[in-house]
This record gives structure tokens, C-alpha cells and sequence, in this order.
């Protein structure tokens, strides 16, 4: 029977070539839509890893800049920013004071203020004969419970660590993974003479943002002291005042400073917007193509009942049931859908040797396997009407139109 | 004869109403699509209300400096010594030059308890030489003012009423960082995607530091962006090679060895500031061309099955004499004519969508005006979709025996 089917469709493969294109092509866009729009579901349902409600964030930065071509400019510099540190430190005490709704002010490192600083993994050690690239955090003893990040191995530094001067690194999982490989690494040591001392391994931190991956982070002890911000907490949701109030403050105490003030919740909106939006519109005008090559595909079904009137009118005369007759229009349809979804693969699967969209393996299939279902149920939908119209022709009318 | 073929295309078209509207659909939603990109991309890249000469414009965007051996790189925005040894010396082959800041940062107002953020951009004079900024109060700075009296600034009309209201503004003052700004004009606001007009204030970049670290040949303001309009496109090769050559003198900082710079045209900045990756163009091109295709395929389908419907039509034309151009032409000519109709709804379409997305914040686009390109482009695109959805069918048509045709039984 399907044999017989697959004839049908082969003595009408010239009016059925067009359907075919036009399907395929219609797979490959959504397949690649499908596949990203996993892709970034599945970064974005990862623990982000720490907390930015009622986070706030100071940055601050001088209003001069001065040459720094000698030794004695970069001393001048030293001495400025250590006087600029302690400016920080005052600071971050004073907004405690003034403030109650304040829960916490800690002065930090700019590599700590999620969502502001984006940056991807941009330094690179060599480990066992291998470059491995990662991106850094200048931490702080309070960072942990600041953020409320999940460390589940070993501990985050202490005050005692803060002070000494031993070279101790808390990791991201990922790192972690890469250097001791199946192993506890809490205690371990790595890099140049083994100085490198883990303390504790961080599941996720996604500090560039939900859509981002998760990095080959390390985080060091804060102690260059180069703090440029300022991370506040505040208990409630605080007046509508406050921004404002928090600026007079600095620049009450700071007239040397620049200050910038963002709370890290409208940042994480601002950053999903970004990302957001463009993805929306490209699937609105994708959704748009889909029901475009579905609208044709009806037409031409719809057309094709109309001229096979009399062959279905003689199969209709001999005997054949109506819902025989729906039945061969549908597996007709789905036939035809399933060459195109493999034609398309043919061109689709390309992707998985040249991965030039950068989308992990696993997503590329989930997007293979849902933009096929989505084609073969909207196809059903397009063959449904037409294979009803088809099974509703009297026999004698269909034949009547041959002569 | 083309009068009674307008009249059969509507008859036909009349005939099977849902046909009708899918290939409407399809035409006039690629359309759309196709020409709310085109405008935007010209906007971007030929021309906008605010530069009209922005395909004539060279931008250095970039410098950087680098010691190979070592593999250390480091770049960023131009700085001045930089710019008057590479850039300065173009000034005569060129029509105007301006400096500016790279981008616009961002300054923070509290205004009671709103917060108001607001893009600041330094600028020289030429810059609006360069730029045609529609005034609605006052006039921008001159050279003199730049040197003697820089704390001023132009503002766009959304800042202005935010702050000032509804009164005029020039004359007053505003704080910024706790400094006094005298407003010297009001300008009418700047959609984000004329990249390098963008801003919301703009003010005198610093002459006194600018001068300064020229004079002592230092690297420390990695802030400026040079543009470089050139008397025409021709000239851009000129500009090019001297411009390489005059980097090629440069003396690198210190710790590095090399400097290299580029003069970038709009098009090559535009897409380098949105994608680094040359495959993410590739991939866009072959979606749009991917994009496109179906809706023609779908339109070409159609009008093949139709051939079918339309065969005693066909028979009888044929028997009467008609020969195959005659033919071809009667269904390339019907088709031109459905795309026209698809075009103009496309037309429409765009104009509301680029409304829409203007309205709804999603990108701020300004006044959208289609120019005379993007009507002729949209015009191009349907023609081809006509002529190539015609072609085709007619092709298969005009294989047809008359007498099947008559018979009504066409296979």
C-alpha cells in the first residue's frame, strides 16, 4: 500500500517538486530558530548563581586622568588610588550609617559587578601543556554572603586569608573540572611553583548575565585594593528617593569622584531586553514565514483534490470507504513532508560538522527533532481540509466532470 | 490588449478569493519585512535626516598598538597625538575632518526623585559642519568658545523639556557632575541608530588636555573617534593610502612596536560595532535570500496549479491563434500586476511596522521617511518576483496541447 503511495507521488513529482522546496526550506529556518531558542533556554535555566534583588551597585571613577610614562608617574598613581581606596572605604561606612534601609556596603572590585562588567574569558594560563583561557574576580571576604553564592565545595576566603599573602583562588566548577579532572580539588595546588591553592568550588556564577555561559571563572583575593565600586544592599525596596540621595552623599564626601548608580535589578531587566527582543522579533517573522509556506501548501492541496476529482471518484465507484479516501491524502501529504524534512536535513545536518552558529549538540538535535514535529502537525492541519473535500465527493459527480 | 489583460487578472483573481489572499499575504509580508531592513540599513549606512553626506564619510574608530613577539596587544578609541600625526594630515585632501568621543557615555541626573540618564558626547566644531542638526533654539559652538569658554553644551528637545520644560532653554544652566553648563542650543532628539551622531548632550571635548598631550607627545586619552568626510566616494582610496602611510610613521608607545589604524566606511563600521564575525553576516545573507525564496516559491506554485483551472482559457486562446510569447507575456504581465498589489499593501505594511517599532520603544528610529532608493529597491524586488513566478509557469503552459486543453482534461 504505502509503496503505492510513494508511485503517486513519483508520477507527480514535477507539481509536487515546488511543495518539496518550498518545505525544505521552510525546515532549515526553523530547525536554526528552534535550535538557538534552546540553545538560550537551556543557558538561561541554569542557576545564575547568585542574588541581585535589592542589590545596588557605586561605580565610581576619577575626573582626571594623568600621564603615567615614567616610574615616578605610575608612584604618583599608586599613591592616588590608595588614597582613593580608603576614600571607598569611608564611604561604603558612611552609606551604612546614613541609610537605614541599608543592610550592607562593602567596597569591591569592578570585575565583581554583575551584569556591568562583560567581559568572556579573557586571559590564559598554560596548564599540562595546554592554554586554558578564563576570566578573573577580585573578591572579598563578604562577596559570598554578599551575592548569597552557592559554593558547594571547601569555604570562601576568610578575614585571616585576606591578610596573608598565600596565592589562594576560589573556582568555578568548570575550571575546576579542567584542572583536577575527577577529583576533589579543594586543598590542591596549581600553576607556576604550584602557588595556586584552592580553597572552594562555585557551581555557577553567571556574572555576565542569564545568557551567558559558564565561564572558566577563578575568583582572587581582592588584595591590589583597586576598588572602584561600591556593592549595596538595601532591605526593602527602598524610596524612590534614594538614588538620589545616595548620589548627594558621594558627592559630598568624593568631589574628586565620578559616580555612576545602578541597581543591579533594572540592569538584569535592561540586559534580558537585549537579549530578548531581537529574539522575539525574529521568531514573530519566522512564525510569519511558516504559516506563508502553510498557506501554500493548503493552496496546492486544495488544488490537487480539484484535478484528481475523477481518480477519486472511480476509487470512490469501486468501493473505497471515505475514510480510506481522507487517509490517502493525509499519508500523501505526510510523504511528501517527510522527503522535504530529509532533503532539509541534508543541508541541516551540516551544521553539526561545521558548527559556524556555535550551538551545542545536544541543542541542535532538540531543535532538529521540535521544528519536524512542529512541520508534521502544521502539515496535518494544512492536509486535513482538503483530504475531508476529497472524501466528500459523490462519485458520480466526479466521474460526471471527466466527459 | 493589456486592458483586457487586467481585466482577466481580476476576473481570476476574483475567482478563488483564498488563493488570492495567500498570494497577497506572501508577497506583501516579504515585502514588508524586506523593505522595513532596507530603510533601516539605509538609515545606518547611506543616509539619514541628520548626515546626509554619511556615505562620503570615513571613520577611525580604532587604534592599536601591538608587539607581536611578545603577542601583547593593546586598542581602544584614538588618542590625540595620535590623531594629529595620522589624521591631521589629511585635512587638505579631505573636506572636513572632525574629532569627537568615541560612542556617548552615560552622566546620571536626579531630578527630585527621578532619575534622568543622559548620553554626553564631546565634539569639536567641525562636527556640526559635519552633521546637519535641525535647531529648534539657538546655535552650536564655535572654535573660540571651545578654547575660551568650553563649559557649554547642546542639548536635544527630550532633555530639554525633562529639565527645563516648555520654556526656552538657552541661556540657563545645567548640572552636570556638580559643574555648570551654560545651554547654547536645542536640538531636535537623534535616534540611537545614527551611531556616530547619537547623543542626548553634546558638549566641547577638552582643547586644554587635547593640546596638552600633543604637545607632549603623550598616549593617554583613548577616547576620540575621527571623522573623515571626503569630497567624494572616488577619493576614499587616496584618503586610504596616505592615511597608511602616515600611520606607518607613527612611534608606538614604549613597550610596543607596531600602530595600525583603519579608515572605516559606514558600512564597515556599522556591522563591525554589531558583529564581530564575519559568519554572522554570512549566516544573515543567506536568511534573508532563504527568506525571500519562499514566498516566490509559493507564488510560482500557485500560479502553476492554476494553469490547470485556467486550461479550456488557454485552449481556446491557443486555438485562436495566440502563439507562446504571446502567452508567456499574458501570464508574466498577470503576475507583475498581483505583485504590484502584494507591493503596494508591502509598502504600507513596512511604513506601520517601521511606526510601530519606533512607537513601541523597541528601537528608536525617528522619523521614518522611505527614500527614493528604498522605493526603487521594493520596486526591483517585485518585478522579480513577478517576472520569475510568471516565467516559469508560462514556460510549463505553453507545452500544452490545445486539444487536451479543450478536452479539460490536462494531467
Amino acid at each position: 500500500m504505502i509503496i503505492h503511495y510513494f508511485k503517486m507521488i513519483w508520477n507527480r513529482r514535477k507539481e509536487n517538486l515546488l511543495t518539496v522546496v518550498e518545505i525544505s526550506f521552510a525546515f532549515l529556518i526553523l530547525t536554526a530558530l528552534s535550535s538557538f531558542v534552546i540553545m538560550q533556554t537551556e543557558k538561561y535555566l541554569e542557576p545564575l548563581g547568585f542574588n541581585y534583588k535589592n542589590v545596588w551597585m557605586v561605580n565610581a571613577f576619577p575626573k582626571e586622568y594623568y600621564p603615567l610614562d615614567t616610574d615616578e608617574d605610575w608612584k604618583q598613581e599608586h599613591m592616588r588610588e590608595k588614597v582613593r581606596n580608603e576614600k571607598m572605604e569611608r564611604l561604603a561606612v558612611e552609606i551604612k550609617n546614613v541609610f537605614s534601609t541599608v543592610e550592607y556596603a562593602h567596597p569591591v572590585h569592578f570585575s565583581t559587578m554583575a551584569y556591568l562588567h562583560q567581559t568572556g574569558e579573557d586571559n590564559a594560563f598554560v596548564f599540562g601543556g595546554k592554554e586554558i583561557r578564563y576570566q578573573f574576580c577580585c573578591a572579598n571576604e563578604y562577596l559570598k554572603d554578599d551575592l548569597e553564592i552557592n559554593l558547594k565545595e571547601g569555604r570562601w576566603f576568610s578575614r585571616e586569608d585576606m591578610a596573608s599573602s598565600r596565592h589562594q583562588v576560589v573556582l568555578s566548577r568548570k575550571v575546576a573540572d579542567v584542572l583536577f579532572p575527577r577529583q576533589n580539588p579543594v586543598g590542591r595546588t596549581f600553576g607556576d611553583d604550584q602557588k595556586y591553592e584552592v580553597l572552594g568550588v562555585v557551581d555557577h556564577f553567571k556574572f555576565n548575565g542569564e545568557f551567558s555561559d559558564n565561564l572558566n571563572l577563578m575568583f582572587f583575593k581582592d588584595t591590589n585594593d583597586e576598588h572602584n565600586g561600591i556593592l549595596i544592599k538595601v532591605k526593602n525596596k527602598p524610596h524612590p528617593s534614594f538614588e538620589g540621595e545616595l548620589m548627594k552623599l558621594l558627592r559630598k564626601y568624593a568631589s574628586d569622584l565620578n559616580f555612576n548608580i545602578y541597581s543591579m535589578e533594572k540592569m538584569r531587566q535592561q540586559y534580558l531586553r537585549k537579549y530578548l527582543v531581537p529574539l522575539i522579533i525574529l521568531s514573530v517573522v519566522v512564525a510569519f514565514l511558516i504559516i506563508n509556506v502553510m498557506l501554500g501548501l493548503f493552496a496546492s492541496l486544495w488544488q490537487n483534490i480539484a484535478r484528481r476529482k475523477s481518480e477519486i471518484g472511480i476509487r470512490r465507484a469501486v468501493g473505497s470507504r471515505r475514510s480510506l479516501i481522507q487517509w490517502q491524502i493525509l499519508v500523501e501529504t505526510y510523504i511528501l513532508t517527510s522527503i522535504s524534512i530529509l532533503i532539509g536535513f541534508v543541508f541541516s545536518s551540516q551544521i553539526f560538522i561545521y558548527n559556524f552558529l556555535d550551538i551545542p549538540v545536544q541543542a541542535l538535535i532538540l531543535g532538529h527533532l521540535a521544528s519536524t514535529l512542529v512541520i508534521f502537525i502544521l502539515s496535518t492541519f494544512c492536509a486535513l481540509l482538503p483530504a475531508r473535500q476529497a472524501a466528500n465527493l459523490k462519485p458520480a459527480e466526479a466521474i460526471r466532470e471527466e466527459f | 490588449m493589456f486592458k483586457n489583460y487586467i481585466k482577466l487578472t481580476f476576473k481570476v483573481l476574483m475567482r478563488r478569493k483564498m488563493f488570492t489572499f495567500i498570494n497577497l499575504f506572501g508577497i506583501s509580508f516579504t515585502l514588508t519585512i524586506l523593505l522595513a531592513v532596507t530603510s533601516i540599513y539605509t538609515l545606518m549606512i547611506v543616509a539619514n535626516p541628520v548626515q546626509p553626506n554619511l556615505s562620503k564619510t570615513l571613520i577611525m574608530n580604532e587604534v592599536q598598538f601591538s608587539d607581536k613577539e611578545r603577542g601583547s596587544y593593546s586598542s581602544g578609541p584614538a588618542m590625540p597625538y595620535f590623531i594629529e600625526q595620522t589624521v591631521r594630515p589629511l585635512e587638505k585632501e579631505a573636506e572636513i575632518i572632525s574629532i569627537c568621543s568615541r560612542g556617548s557615555g552615560t552622566v546620571t541626573i536626579y531630578l527630585g526623585d527621578k532619575r534622568l540618564d543622559i548620553n554626553m558626547k564631546d565634539t569639536d566644531e567641525n562636527f556640526w559642519k559635519i552633521f546637519s542638526f535641525k535647531f529648534l533654539e539657538g546655535r552650536p559652538y564655535d572654535k573660540q568658545e571651545i578654547i575660551n569658554t568650553p563649559q557649554v553644551v547642546v542639548i536635544c528637545k527630550s532633555i530639554k523639556e525633562s529639565i527645563f520644560g516648555a520654556s526656552p532653554a538657552v541661556g540657563k544652566f545645567l548640572n552636570i557632575n556638580n559643574k555648570n553648563y551654560k545651554v547654547l542650543g536645542v536640538v531636535d532628539d537623534v535616534p540611537a541608530i545614527y551611531l556616530s551622531a547619537f547623543s542626548q548632550v553634546w558638549m566641547p571635548y577638552n582643547y586644554v588636555s587635547y593640546t596638552t598631550q600633543v604637545k607632549e607627545k603623550d598616549y593617554i586619552s583613548w577616547s576620540y573617534q575621527v571623522l573623515v568626510q571626503a569630497k567624494s566616494r572616488s577619493d576614499f582610496e587616496m584618503l586610504r593610502k596616505n592615511f597608511k602611510k602616515e600611520v606607518s610613521k607613527v612611534k608606538p608607545p614604549d613597550n610596543m612596536k607596531e600602530a595600525e589604524s583603519k579608515l572605516e566606511s559606514s558600512f564597515e563600521f556599522t556591522f563591525k560595532s554589531y558583529s564581530d564575525r564575519s559568519k554572522s553576516q554570512f549566516i544573515l545573507i543567506a536568511f534573508a535570500i532563504l527568506f525571500s525564496f519562499i514566498p516566490l516559491l509559493n507564488l510560482t506554485n500557485l500560479t502553476v496549479s492554476r494553469i490547470y483551472e485556467r486550461a479550456s482559457e488557454i485552449g481556446v486562446r491557443k486555438a485562436f491563434g495566440a502563439t507562446k510569447p504571446n502567452m508567456a507575456v499574458q501570464f508574466v504581465y498577470e503576475n507583475i500586476v498581483v505583485t504590484i498589489m502584494g507591493g503596494l499593501f508591502g509598502f504600507i505594511g513596512a511604513w506601520a511596522l517601521l511606526k510601530g517599532i519606533d512607537a513601541s520603544g523597541l528601537m528608536n528610529l525617528g522619523d521614518v521617511d522611505f527614500s527614493l532608493r528604498v522605493y526603487f529597491y521594493g520596486f526591483v524586488v517585485i518585478l522579480i518576483f513577478g517576472v520569475i513566478s510568471g516565467l516559469y509557469p508560462a514556460l510549463k503552459m505553453s507545452k500544452l496541447q490545445i486539444v487536451t486543453c479543450l478536452k479539460g482534461g490536462v494531467k
